[in-house]
């Protein structure tokens, strides 16, 4: 004996989808899929992030480059014409212990970076709004300080931006992916589903069911799998960014996923949004290939 | 109500089960349609209720051409049709009480009419305390009166059994036709298929008989014939 439950009309399964071993592996596949998805989406944002900090701290920076043999007072002359050049904030000579630091990652701390001939840093604070004659104030620099270097960071940064670019399209091309993979083993789960349960596909038919009726019963089915996916594949990314926080902190990685992790409301907007959109995948793919399938039964 | 008009059917290219079979089934009838196991009695009856199309020839249902039909019209056609399958057809993993309401689900009807309707249909088939049973835990009586509770819950227009009595002893047969015969007084037209050529003569029914495709209007000397 069984118990009745009152779903309402729309939710109520006449087809035996609970028998079908589609419904015990599909969700897992499918959470799969949210879970690349969502970890794209939010290396996406991480990324875009990364870009924009970077992006805002370089320019409002310069980097003057002295040759380790100048003199003090030139270089004293090299900051006093830096100072007065209009839109530059503030420069300062970095101290050889400041210098080291930059070089400990690279170099390691068992150099002795006193003993090395570096160039002296001069880091130079402009107004990001300002607009500086480069060609002027580098022919200034190099009259004070023959082969000193100005380095505005823009060609360094046009690099990372091209590679951020690129790695975008392969982010996005990964996502355009996992959503035709997520379609495909829909359209496949719901001809098998339409081939095992033909005989009652019939039944209803006979009992005057149209094809929406049936096609519907699929996109039910299809979006309880497809949030299922979500749910399990959505819980799977939240727990990854919330181990990438610490973890990120530890190795102290440049990027920001040691900053916000969880906290970030875009983070779950994403995965809630991934989730959902699974789901709604699911359920219209099922309706769009039960119709045709249904449209050429007698 | 129903006419057939010279209908054949083949399939593919096996030999012909319909041979020119023509018959009219008037609203309020009710009828018997006689052959023995393989006579096309099965096929005849899906060519009525839709399930199967004709090679040739011309079926008419409530005034309708299906053959000009489309989907939508069939689909129509089918709602005023209630069918008793041979083979009962129950949904199994659907409780007696979803099975039967089925046809109306399917036709939108209210929950709460369904909630009504459907228990009190099942207590005049004499199934009060089989409602929230699955379809293999009932004996085959019980599984035919559930069928048949599901041909009728409509209240079709026409009803259609195929083999009604098939599986049940002479007194059990003669009930069943009771109730198709109270069905019938409600105004709805009944076409009860069976091999049991001396079952059907019992009753004053007006009789089809099918032999080897072709169909004939049943008389006693035909009948005398068959045995």
């Amino acid at each position: 004996m069984i118990g009745t439950l009152n779903l309402p009309a729309q939710f109520r399964l006449d087809l035996p989808f609970q028998q079908d071993a589609s419904g015990r592996f599909l969700p897992w596949i499918i959470a799969l899929m949210v879970y690349l998805a969502a970890m794209g989406g939010i290396g996406l944002i991480w990324l875009s992030d990364a870009l924009n900090q970077w992006n805002a701290s370089l320019a409002s920076s310069l980097t003057l480059q002295v040759p380790a043999d100048v003199s003090q007072p030139r270089i004293e002359m090299a900051l006093g014409a830096l100072k007065q050049t209009k839109g530059v904030v503030s420069a300062r000579l970095l101290q050889p212990e400041e210098t080291s630091k930059l070089l400990q990652p690279w170099l390691g701390n068992s150099v002795a970076v006193a003993t090395l001939p570096l160039p002296h840093l001069v880091d130079i604070r402009i107004d990001p709004q300002a607009t500086i004659d480069y060609t002027t104030l580098r022919q200034q620099l190099d009259s004070i300080v023959p082969n000193a270097q100005l380095d505005n960071n823009r060609s360094w940064l046009g690099t990372v931006r091209d590679f951020a670019v690129r790695i975008e399209g392969v982010i996005t091309a990964g996502v355009i992916a996992v959503t035709a993979l997520i379609v495909a083993i829909i359209i496949f789960a719901a001809r098998i589903g339409l081939a095992i349960h033909r005989s009652v596909i019939e039944l209803l038919h006979l009992l005057g069911a149209r094809d929406a009726y049936i096609a519907r019963q699929f996109q039910v089915h299809a979006l309880s799998l497809g949030l299922r996916g979500g749910v399990i594949g959505g819980a799977a990314a939240a727990l990854t960014v919330m181990v990438l926080g610490p973890a990120g902190r530890m190795l102290e990685l440049p990027m920001p996923i040691n900053t916000h992790g969880l906290l970030d409301w875009r983070i779950w907007l994403l995965i809630v949004v991934v989730g959902l959109a699974a789901g709604g995948i699911a359920m219209a793919t099922a309706r769009i290939t039960v119709l045709r399938q249904l449209a050429r039964m007698p | 109500m129903v006419r057939l008009e010279n209908i054949g059917k083949r399939y593919g290219t096996d030999a012909e089960i319909l041979h020119d079979v023509s018959l009219k089934l008037d609203d309020g009838g009710f009828y018997f349609l006689t052959g023995s196991s393989g006579a096309g009695k099965t096929t005849l009856l899906k060519i009525i209720y839709l399930a199967e199309r004709p090679s040739h020839g011309l079926v008419t249902l409530f005034d309708t051409d299906t053959s000009a039909a489309d989907r939508a019209t069939h689909t129509a056609l089918r709602r005023r049709i209630g069918i008793v399958f041979q083979d009962f057809r129950l949904v199994e993993h659907l409780s007696v009480r979803d099975n039967v309401a089925l046809p109306l689900r399917i036709a939108g009807a209210p929950e709460r009419e369904i909630r009504e309707n459907v228990p009190e249909l099942l207590g005049w088939m004499g199934l009060e305390g089989k409602l929230d049973f699955r379809p293999a835990t009932l004996s085959g009586g019980e599984q035919q009166r559930v069928a048949i509770a599901r041909a009728i819950v409509r209240r079709p227009d026409l009803l259609i059994a195929d083999e009604p009595t098939g599986n049940v002893d002479d007194e059990i047969a003669m009930l069943l036709v009771r109730v198709f015969e109270r069905i019938n007084k409600l105004g709805t037209t009944v076409l009860i298929a069976t091999h049991d050529v001396a079952f059907a003569r019992q009753f004053s029914h007006r009789r089809y008989h099918i032999d080897r495709g072709v169909v004939s209007i049943a008389s006693e000397a035909a009948d005398a014939d068959m045995a």
